[in-house]
């Protein structure tokens, strides 16, 4: 009676499959080693129907599809930065809002920026020169932690004519950025500044 | 109940020792965590079988496998471990870090600070759910099923922005990062500036529970970094318009609160398994004596 409790617990293949082989009067050894397979198979099926993101992350851990993955997150902070520049130059234009692969209290605090700005009577204008990853770590399922140096240019323009009032100015920075992928799609969770070794070769500064 | 605990085991290895995957992210695959559900069904069904039966020995062995499997359980989804930051006279009001639970919200812990270890020979004194407690720098204490421990105190400057003495949004404690550790930013009402707080890098050790006479301010705003300045004590730093000092602040300390209900349900369940182990033994032996 213990034996149905177990083997029925929502595994009716497996039950039908143990009873067949009973009620055929098999050796007992060799349902004793079918059973465990069976059991196993379940469990591997299971995982491959439900547990994809797991799976995804196992491989990627182990270098399966890291890559792809990789140049995924790439592309998804060169787009972050690419909107970034396009709602500043834009003086805070919502076109790529939907777009902007980052979560709410980021975009709040971006366009919060941009309102200081607007209240100032400038407009801003960034120029991305380079974007170097220095570390990819993958935390776990679905969240990624990416050291980048990123090379900036900018200059502060008046928002009435949108005349210059500032010199071209350039800056090196490391930026730590945290992803979290939400359906499908990875978006920037936060980021904060670190300080990040410089390239040993400096001539690929774009100043 | 092996054909059960057979995949589930095999799946843990293979993950954690061959891949490398932590085994937290192992326990999160929806398969483990269902097989397990029916593992302990399993047990619990031989458990109720077994005391219908009045086989003391094997009631006990169940009974430990049981609890052992809950505490499994426990661990992952109902347990926490979380560390929070107090000012004198502060209480609990959010978590700095948490980890877990899974299943439910970390609970809000009734905890006030009383008196930092600087102001108090060493020792922290808390008021927990209403009761003075005191603790010690290396110690714990512990309130229902959590232990809180002492992990750091540190320093928390006056910070005020445009001179706004009273203005809660732009005057407030701001609480320095403990050893080696990043600045957090915090913001100031609703100026876009992110404000990173720190000792000096090159600066003499400050003591326990004084505020230092200097502290590198980083202020960044979008991707720019606005200003990085080692500023005295009182000392006023301007920045786009604005402007910024520092005065005295007051010591706050980080605890760590851990939830201690799996390790209960654990060493009850080693204790059973043991005991019920050594019953099924005994009898065995007197079975034995008796032929």
């Amino acid at each position: 009676m213990m034996a149905r409790f177990d083997t029925g617990a929502g595994l009716f293949l497996m039950l039908a499959k143990h009873k067949f082989e009973r009620t055929k009067r098999l050796p007992l050894g060799l349902s004793k080693v079918k059973l465990p397979l069976i059991y196993c198979s379940a469990f591997i099926v299971a995982l491959l129907a439900f547990d994809r993101p797991v799976i995804t992350f196992v491989c990627l851990k182990n270098g399966i599809g890291l890559k792809a993955e990789e140049e995924r997150i790439k592309n998804t902070l060169k787009l972050y930065n690419a909107c970034f520049q396009d709602f500043y130059a834009s003086g805070g234009l919502h076109a790529k809002l939907d777009e902007f692969p980052a979560v709410k209290p980021i975009k709040h605090e971006l366009f919060r920026d941009i309102g200081f700005l607007t209240d100032n009577q400038r407009v801003m204008v960034y120029d991305s020169a380079d974007q170097k990853i220095q570390k990819l770590t993958l935390l776990a399922p679905g969240k990624a932690e990416v050291e980048v140096l990123e090379e900036w240019n900018y200059l502060y323009q008046k928002s009435v004519d949108r005349k210059p009032f500032t010199k071209v100015r350039g800056f090196g920075q490391g930026f730590r950025y945290r992803l979290q992928q939400v359906k499908g799609r990875w978006l920037v969770t936060e980021w904060e500044p670190f300080d990040a070794k410089e390239p040993v070769n400096q001539n690929e500064f774009y100043f | 109940m092996f054909c059960l605990l057979l995949p589930l085991s095999l799946w843990w290895l293979i993950i954690t020792a061959v891949f490398g995957v932590k085994a937290e992210i192992a326990a999160s695959s929806q398969t483990f965590q269902a097989f397990y559900l029916l593992l302990l069904c399993s047990v619990a069904i031989r458990l109720l079988k077994m005391i219908r039966l009045r086989k003391a020995g094997y009631s006990a062995l169940f009974s430990g496998i049981f609890l052992l499997l809950l505490s499994g359980m426990f661990w992952y989804g109902l347990c926490f471990s979380g560390t929070f930051e107090l000012g004198k006279g502060e209480s609990f009001s959010r978590y700095q870090s948490v980890r877990g639970p899974k299943w439910g919200a970390p609970p809000l812990l009734p905890v006030t600070l009383a008196s930092a270890p600087s102001q108090n020979f060493g020792k922290t004194v808390i008021f927990v759910d209403g009761k003075l407690k005191e603790m010690p720098a290396e110690g714990h204490i512990f309130w229902k099923w959590f232990s809180v421990r002492y992990l750091g105190e540190g320093m928390a400057p006056f910070l005020l922005i445009d001179e706004a003495i009273g203005e809660e949004d732009k005057a407030g404690f701001v609480r320095l990062p403990l050893e080696k550790e990043q600045p957090p930013y915090f913001t100031f009402g609703t100026l876009p500036h992110r404000f990173y707080l720190s000792l000096p890098v090159k600066g003499e050790p400050v003591k326990k529970g004084v505020t230092p006479d200097a502290l590198r301010i980083r202020i960044m705003r979008g991707k720019i970094n606005v200003l990085t300045k080692d500023a005295k004590l009182g000392e006023i730093v301007r920045f786009e318009g604005h402007s910024l000092r520092f005065e005295n602040g007051a010591p706050w300390v980080r605890l760590e609160v851990k939830d201690l209900r799996a390790w209960c349900l654990f060493f009850s369940g080693v204790f059973m398994t043991v005991a019920g182990c050594g019953l099924i033994l005994s009898q065995r032996k007197k079975i034995t004596t008796d032929v």
